[in-house]
Protein backbone atom coordinates (compact mmCIF):
# COMPACT_ATOMS: atom_id res chain seq x y z
CA UNK A 1 0.00 0.00 0.00
CA UNK A 2 1.31 3.46 -0.78
CA UNK A 3 2.17 5.81 2.03
CA UNK A 4 -0.62 8.26 1.19
CA UNK A 5 -3.22 5.49 1.40
CA UNK A 6 -1.77 4.26 4.68
CA UNK A 7 -1.79 7.71 6.27
CA UNK A 8 -5.32 8.40 5.08
CA UNK A 9 -6.35 5.12 6.67
CA UNK A 10 -4.69 6.22 9.93
CA UNK A 11 -6.42 9.59 9.69
CA UNK A 12 -9.78 7.84 9.85
CA UNK A 13 -9.01 6.17 13.19
CA UNK A 14 -10.69 7.66 16.25
CA UNK A 15 -8.48 10.24 18.00
CA UNK A 16 -5.92 10.24 15.20
CA UNK A 17 -3.94 13.44 14.74
CA UNK A 18 -2.08 13.74 11.44
CA UNK A 19 0.00 16.87 10.92
CA UNK A 20 1.19 18.44 7.68
CA UNK A 21 4.62 18.96 6.19
CA UNK A 22 6.51 21.13 3.76
CA UNK A 23 5.24 19.39 0.66
CA UNK A 24 1.67 20.33 1.45
CA UNK A 25 2.58 23.95 0.89
CA UNK A 26 2.99 27.14 2.85
CA UNK A 27 -0.74 27.78 3.16
CA UNK A 28 -1.34 24.45 4.90
CA UNK A 29 1.52 25.09 7.33
CA UNK A 30 0.17 28.57 8.05
CA UNK A 31 -3.32 27.19 8.58
CA UNK A 32 -2.05 24.60 11.04
CA UNK A 33 0.06 27.14 12.92
CA UNK A 34 -2.92 29.50 13.09
CA UNK A 35 -5.05 26.68 14.46
CA UNK A 36 -2.45 26.02 17.14
CA UNK A 37 -2.11 29.64 18.12
CA UNK A 38 -5.82 30.42 17.94
CA UNK A 39 -5.00 33.47 15.85
CA UNK A 40 -3.25 34.52 12.65
CA UNK A 41 0.46 33.82 12.97
CA UNK A 42 2.90 36.49 11.86
CA UNK A 43 4.29 36.01 8.37
CA UNK A 44 7.83 36.17 9.75
CA UNK A 45 7.15 33.34 12.19
CA UNK A 46 5.62 31.12 9.49
CA UNK A 47 8.57 31.73 7.17
CA UNK A 48 11.05 31.03 9.96
CA UNK A 49 9.14 27.90 10.97
CA UNK A 50 9.25 26.54 7.42
CA UNK A 51 12.96 27.25 7.20
CA UNK A 52 13.47 25.47 10.52
CA UNK A 53 11.65 22.37 9.25
CA UNK A 54 13.99 22.27 6.27
CA UNK A 55 17.02 22.74 8.52
CA UNK A 56 15.87 20.10 10.99
CA UNK A 57 15.46 17.48 8.27
CA UNK A 58 18.78 18.43 6.67
CA UNK A 59 20.46 18.29 10.06
CA UNK A 60 18.95 14.89 10.78
CA UNK A 61 20.31 13.54 7.47
CA UNK A 62 23.72 14.97 8.34
CA UNK A 63 23.71 13.57 11.88
CA UNK A 64 22.91 10.14 10.50
CA UNK A 65 26.14 10.07 8.45
CA UNK A 66 27.83 7.75 7.54
CA UNK A 67 24.42 6.07 7.26
CA UNK A 68 21.55 7.03 5.02
CA UNK A 69 18.03 7.64 6.23
CA UNK A 70 15.55 5.76 4.03
CA UNK A 71 13.62 7.87 1.53
CA UNK A 72 10.20 6.79 2.74
CA UNK A 73 10.86 8.17 6.23
CA UNK A 74 12.13 11.49 4.87
CA UNK A 75 9.11 11.62 2.57
CA UNK A 76 6.82 11.13 5.53
CA UNK A 77 8.45 13.98 7.45
CA UNK A 78 8.32 16.23 4.39
CA UNK A 79 4.68 15.49 3.58
CA UNK A 80 3.07 14.86 6.96
CA UNK A 81 5.42 16.23 9.61
CA UNK A 82 4.34 13.79 12.34
CA UNK A 83 1.32 12.04 13.79
CA UNK A 84 -0.25 10.81 17.01
CA UNK A 85 -2.85 8.19 17.96
CA UNK A 86 -4.70 8.21 21.29
CA UNK A 87 -7.00 5.67 22.84
CA UNK A 88 -7.87 4.53 26.35
CA UNK A 89 -5.19 1.82 26.35
CA UNK A 90 -2.14 3.44 24.73
CA UNK A 91 -0.81 6.32 22.67
CA UNK A 92 1.43 6.14 19.61
CA UNK A 93 3.66 9.08 18.72
CA UNK A 94 5.49 9.33 15.42
CA UNK A 95 8.03 12.04 16.25
CA UNK A 96 8.28 14.79 13.73
CA UNK A 97 8.84 18.32 12.52
CA UNK A 98 5.43 19.72 11.60
CA UNK A 99 3.41 22.69 12.90
CA UNK A 100 2.00 20.64 15.77
CA UNK A 101 5.40 19.54 17.08
CA UNK A 102 5.51 19.43 20.90
CA UNK A 103 1.72 19.75 20.82
CA UNK A 104 0.65 16.41 19.32
CA UNK A 105 4.01 14.60 19.30
CA UNK A 106 7.62 15.09 20.34
CA UNK A 107 10.22 16.51 18.00
CA UNK A 108 12.71 14.27 16.18
CA UNK A 109 15.40 16.26 18.04
CA UNK A 110 13.74 16.30 21.47
CA UNK A 111 14.82 14.60 24.71
CA UNK A 112 12.73 11.61 23.59
CA UNK A 113 15.07 10.89 20.67
CA UNK A 114 18.55 9.42 20.47
CA UNK A 115 20.95 12.25 19.67
CA UNK A 116 23.93 10.29 18.37
CA UNK A 117 22.28 8.88 15.26
CA UNK A 118 25.40 8.37 13.17
CA UNK A 119 27.41 7.06 16.08
CA UNK A 120 25.05 4.17 16.84
CA UNK A 121 23.31 3.73 13.50
CA UNK A 122 19.80 3.96 14.92
CA UNK A 123 17.21 6.68 14.42
CA UNK A 124 14.37 7.15 16.92
CA UNK A 125 11.07 7.43 15.06
CA UNK A 126 8.50 7.22 17.83
CA UNK A 127 7.11 5.62 20.93
CA UNK A 128 4.16 3.58 22.10
CA UNK A 129 3.13 4.46 25.66
CA UNK A 130 0.73 2.26 27.59
CA UNK A 131 -1.98 3.52 29.92
CA UNK A 132 -3.17 1.90 33.14
CA UNK A 133 -5.84 -0.22 31.42
CA UNK A 134 -3.24 -2.04 29.33
CA UNK A 135 -1.37 -5.17 30.49
CA UNK A 136 1.88 -3.15 30.10
CA UNK A 137 0.58 -0.43 32.42
CA UNK A 138 2.75 2.76 32.20
CA UNK A 139 5.48 0.93 30.25
CA UNK A 140 6.59 1.99 26.81
CA UNK A 141 8.21 0.86 23.57
CA UNK A 142 10.63 3.07 21.63
CA UNK A 143 10.87 2.49 17.87
CA UNK A 144 14.11 2.84 15.96
CA UNK A 145 15.04 2.69 12.29
CA UNK A 146 18.08 0.44 11.91
CA UNK A 147 20.23 2.59 9.63
CA UNK A 148 23.42 0.58 10.03
CA UNK A 149 21.95 -2.88 9.54
CA UNK A 150 22.74 -4.11 13.04
CA UNK A 151 19.61 -6.27 12.76
CA UNK A 152 18.49 -5.65 9.15
CA UNK A 153 19.14 -2.50 7.19
CA UNK A 154 16.22 -0.05 7.38
CA UNK A 155 14.03 -2.34 9.45
CA UNK A 156 12.18 -0.95 12.46
CA UNK A 157 12.86 -2.41 15.88
CA UNK A 158 10.95 -1.82 19.08
CA UNK A 159 12.82 -1.73 22.40
CA UNK A 160 10.56 -2.62 25.30
CA UNK A 161 7.97 -2.76 26.68
CA UNK A 162 9.50 -1.63 29.92
CA UNK A 163 9.15 1.01 32.62
CA UNK A 164 11.68 2.98 34.62
CA UNK A 165 14.66 0.66 34.35
CA UNK A 166 18.35 0.80 35.19
CA UNK A 167 19.06 0.12 31.51
CA UNK A 168 18.13 2.72 28.93
CA UNK A 169 17.40 2.17 25.23
CA UNK A 170 20.87 3.58 24.52
CA UNK A 171 22.44 0.80 26.61
CA UNK A 172 20.60 -1.72 24.43
CA UNK A 173 21.49 -0.02 21.16
CA UNK A 174 25.20 0.04 21.96
CA UNK A 175 25.26 -3.76 21.90
CA UNK A 176 21.89 -4.89 20.69
CA UNK A 177 22.64 -8.57 20.31
CA UNK A 178 23.71 -8.76 23.97
CA UNK A 179 20.13 -8.03 25.05
CA UNK A 180 17.97 -10.36 22.97
CA UNK A 181 14.95 -10.28 25.26
CA UNK A 182 14.59 -6.52 25.26
CA UNK A 183 13.79 -5.76 21.61
CA UNK A 184 11.99 -7.14 18.55
CA UNK A 185 12.04 -6.45 14.86
CA UNK A 186 8.62 -4.98 14.18
CA UNK A 187 8.76 -4.23 10.45
CA UNK A 188 11.10 -4.56 7.47
CA UNK A 189 10.79 -0.89 6.57
CA UNK A 190 9.34 2.40 7.76
CA UNK A 191 6.43 2.11 5.31
CA UNK A 192 5.68 -1.41 6.51
CA UNK A 193 5.79 -0.13 10.11
CA UNK A 194 3.33 2.63 9.21
CA UNK A 195 1.07 0.09 7.51
CA UNK A 196 1.15 -2.08 10.62
CA UNK A 197 0.26 0.98 12.69
CA UNK A 198 -2.81 1.47 10.51
CA UNK A 199 -3.80 -2.21 10.61
CA UNK A 200 -3.38 -2.58 14.38
CA UNK A 201 -4.54 0.95 15.27
CA UNK A 202 -1.12 1.63 16.72
CA UNK A 203 -0.81 -1.49 18.89
CA UNK A 204 1.56 -3.44 16.58
CA UNK A 205 2.57 -6.74 18.19
CA UNK A 206 2.05 -5.44 21.71
CA UNK A 207 -1.67 -6.07 21.78
CA UNK B 1 12.52 29.84 43.12
CA UNK B 2 12.96 28.52 39.62
CA UNK B 3 14.08 24.92 39.21
CA UNK B 4 15.83 23.15 36.34
CA UNK B 5 16.48 26.41 34.49
CA UNK B 6 19.49 25.17 32.53
CA UNK B 7 20.64 28.42 30.95
CA UNK B 8 18.73 30.67 33.41
CA UNK B 9 16.85 32.31 30.52
CA UNK B 10 13.56 32.02 32.33
CA UNK B 11 14.99 33.28 35.62
CA UNK B 12 16.47 36.36 33.97
CA UNK B 13 13.25 37.07 32.08
CA UNK B 14 11.16 36.72 35.24
CA UNK B 15 13.53 39.00 37.13
CA UNK B 16 13.39 41.61 34.34
CA UNK B 17 9.62 41.81 34.88
CA UNK B 18 9.79 41.81 38.68
CA UNK B 19 12.90 43.57 39.98
CA UNK B 20 11.45 43.76 43.46
CA UNK B 21 11.03 39.99 43.76
CA UNK B 22 13.69 37.92 45.48
CA UNK B 23 14.28 35.13 43.01
CA UNK B 24 16.45 32.08 43.52
CA UNK B 25 17.28 30.69 40.09
CA UNK B 26 18.54 27.11 40.05
CA UNK B 27 19.62 24.44 37.60
CA UNK B 28 20.43 20.74 37.89
CA UNK B 29 24.12 20.97 37.01
CA UNK B 30 26.05 17.82 37.93
CA UNK B 31 23.24 16.31 39.99
CA UNK B 32 25.24 16.43 43.23
CA UNK B 33 22.83 18.82 44.98
CA UNK B 34 25.83 20.54 46.59
CA UNK B 35 24.21 23.86 45.51
CA UNK B 36 26.98 26.24 44.54
CA UNK B 37 26.63 29.87 43.44
CA UNK B 38 26.65 30.38 39.67
CA UNK B 39 28.15 33.48 38.01
CA UNK B 40 25.60 35.97 36.77
CA UNK B 41 23.59 36.80 39.88
CA UNK B 42 22.26 40.36 39.77
CA UNK B 43 20.28 42.43 42.24
CA UNK B 44 17.57 40.29 43.81
CA UNK B 45 18.25 37.37 41.47
CA UNK B 46 20.60 34.79 42.94
CA UNK B 47 21.74 31.89 40.76
CA UNK B 48 22.83 28.43 41.87
CA UNK B 49 23.89 25.31 40.06
CA UNK B 50 23.93 21.66 41.17
CA UNK B 51 20.43 21.86 42.62
CA UNK B 52 18.41 18.65 42.54
CA UNK B 53 14.68 19.29 42.19
CA UNK B 54 13.96 16.15 44.21
CA UNK B 55 15.92 17.31 47.25
CA UNK B 56 15.17 21.00 47.54
CA UNK B 57 14.07 20.73 51.14
CA UNK B 58 17.42 19.29 52.22
CA UNK B 59 19.61 21.57 50.13
CA UNK B 60 22.11 23.86 51.84
CA UNK B 61 20.70 26.88 49.96
CA UNK B 62 17.20 25.92 48.89
CA UNK B 63 16.36 24.32 52.24
CA UNK B 64 17.10 27.49 54.19
CA UNK B 65 14.08 29.52 53.16
CA UNK B 66 10.38 29.30 52.42
CA UNK B 67 9.12 30.28 48.99
CA UNK B 68 5.89 31.84 47.75
CA UNK B 69 6.29 29.97 44.48
CA UNK B 70 8.51 27.22 43.12
CA UNK B 71 8.42 26.98 39.34
CA UNK B 72 9.68 24.04 37.26
CA UNK B 73 9.39 24.40 33.49
CA UNK B 74 9.49 21.31 31.28
CA UNK B 75 10.71 18.65 33.69
CA UNK B 76 12.05 15.68 31.77
CA UNK B 77 14.08 12.69 32.91
CA UNK B 78 14.63 10.61 29.78
CA UNK B 79 11.37 8.73 29.49
CA UNK B 80 7.76 8.80 30.65
CA UNK B 81 8.05 6.75 33.86
CA UNK B 82 11.20 8.55 35.01
CA UNK B 83 9.68 11.93 34.23
CA UNK B 84 6.62 10.96 36.29
CA UNK B 85 8.92 10.00 39.20
CA UNK B 86 10.79 13.28 38.88
CA UNK B 87 7.55 15.24 39.02
CA UNK B 88 6.24 13.34 42.05
CA UNK B 89 9.51 13.66 43.95
CA UNK B 90 9.85 17.33 43.06
CA UNK B 91 6.35 18.07 44.30
CA UNK B 92 6.97 16.19 47.55
CA UNK B 93 10.19 18.09 48.20
CA UNK B 94 8.97 21.52 47.12
CA UNK B 95 5.89 21.24 49.30
CA UNK B 96 8.14 21.23 52.37
CA UNK B 97 9.64 24.64 51.61
CA UNK B 98 6.57 26.58 50.56
CA UNK B 99 5.55 29.58 52.61
CA UNK B 100 1.92 29.62 53.85
CA UNK B 101 -0.27 29.92 50.78
CA UNK B 102 2.68 29.23 48.52
CA UNK B 103 2.26 27.27 45.30
CA UNK B 104 4.18 24.87 43.10
CA UNK B 105 3.96 25.63 39.37
CA UNK B 106 4.92 23.12 36.71
CA UNK B 107 4.69 24.17 33.06
CA UNK B 108 4.86 21.51 30.35
CA UNK B 109 4.17 20.94 26.68
CA UNK B 110 0.87 19.45 25.60
CA UNK B 111 2.85 16.64 23.96
CA UNK B 112 4.21 15.52 27.33
CA UNK B 113 0.72 15.33 28.81
CA UNK B 114 -0.82 13.37 25.96
CA UNK B 115 2.13 11.05 25.27
CA UNK B 116 2.95 10.04 28.84
CA UNK B 117 -0.03 8.89 30.88
CA UNK B 118 1.90 8.40 34.13
CA UNK B 119 3.41 11.88 33.88
CA UNK B 120 -0.03 13.33 33.19
CA UNK B 121 -1.36 11.66 36.33
CA UNK B 122 1.61 12.98 38.34
CA UNK B 123 0.53 16.41 37.10
CA UNK B 124 -3.05 15.86 38.16
CA UNK B 125 -4.40 15.47 34.63
CA UNK B 126 -6.80 12.53 34.63
CA UNK B 127 -8.31 13.11 31.21
CA UNK B 128 -5.33 13.43 28.88
CA UNK B 129 -7.16 13.20 25.60
CA UNK B 130 -5.75 15.85 23.26
CA UNK B 131 -9.16 17.49 22.95
CA UNK B 132 -9.22 18.05 26.73
CA UNK B 133 -5.57 18.83 27.34
CA UNK B 134 -5.67 21.70 24.86
CA UNK B 135 -8.25 23.43 27.07
CA UNK B 136 -6.05 23.35 30.19
CA UNK B 137 -4.85 26.69 31.52
CA UNK B 138 -1.62 28.02 30.12
CA UNK B 139 1.55 29.49 31.53
CA UNK B 140 0.97 32.85 29.87
CA UNK B 141 -1.99 34.64 28.27
CA UNK B 142 -3.51 32.61 25.43
CA UNK B 143 -6.96 31.69 24.11
CA UNK B 144 -7.13 29.25 27.03
CA UNK B 145 -6.79 31.77 29.82
CA UNK B 146 -5.02 34.81 31.28
CA UNK B 147 -1.91 32.91 32.36
CA UNK B 148 -0.07 33.10 35.66
CA UNK B 149 1.78 35.86 37.48
CA UNK B 150 4.95 33.83 37.07
CA UNK B 151 4.86 33.91 33.30
CA UNK B 152 7.85 35.49 31.59
CA UNK B 153 8.71 35.13 27.90
CA UNK B 154 11.67 32.88 27.27
CA UNK B 155 12.79 30.17 24.88
CA UNK B 156 12.62 26.68 26.42
CA UNK B 157 15.45 24.25 25.72
CA UNK B 158 15.61 20.50 25.69
CA UNK B 159 17.69 18.85 28.41
CA UNK B 160 20.02 17.83 25.60
CA UNK B 161 20.59 21.53 24.83
CA UNK B 162 18.75 22.51 21.68
CA UNK B 163 15.96 25.10 21.57
CA UNK B 164 12.55 23.52 21.85
CA UNK B 165 10.84 23.19 18.49
CA UNK B 166 7.99 25.61 17.81
CA UNK B 167 8.91 27.61 20.92
CA UNK B 168 12.29 28.78 19.61
CA UNK B 169 10.94 31.28 17.12
CA UNK B 170 9.44 33.71 19.63
CA UNK B 171 9.96 33.85 23.41
CA UNK B 172 6.27 34.67 23.79
CA UNK B 173 5.44 31.16 22.54
CA UNK B 174 6.29 29.88 26.03
CA UNK B 175 2.91 31.31 27.06
CA UNK B 176 1.36 28.24 25.44
CA UNK B 177 2.93 25.76 27.85
CA UNK B 178 0.32 24.09 30.00
CA UNK B 179 0.32 25.25 33.63
CA UNK B 180 -0.26 22.97 36.59
CA UNK B 181 -0.45 24.40 40.13
CA UNK B 182 -0.19 22.55 43.42
CA UNK B 183 -0.31 23.57 47.10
Amino acid sequence: MKMKEIVERIRLLPEAYVDCGLRQGRDMIQKQLNERAGEEEKVEFVDAFIEDIQNTIASLIQRAKPYDIPDDYISFLEYYGGLFLWNDKYTLSLFGTGPMVEEWYSSVVSDEALQEVGQYGFLTIGSLNFREQHKYKFQYVTFFLDLAGHVQKHCVIGIGPWGAETLTPLDILKDIHAYPGTWQKVANSFTEWLELAAETEGAFIYG
Amino acid sequence: MTVGDGNFNYSYSLYALHRDWKITGTRYGDGSNNQTPFPGSVGNLKLYTNVDARHLHSGSITGRNKYDAIIFNNPHAGDGPQTASLIREFRASARKILSPGGKIHINVTQALLIEHREAALALGVRDNRPSQVKKLPTFGPTQYGPGTKYYAPYIPHYTTGGEMKHYWGDPNKAAGLKNRVFP
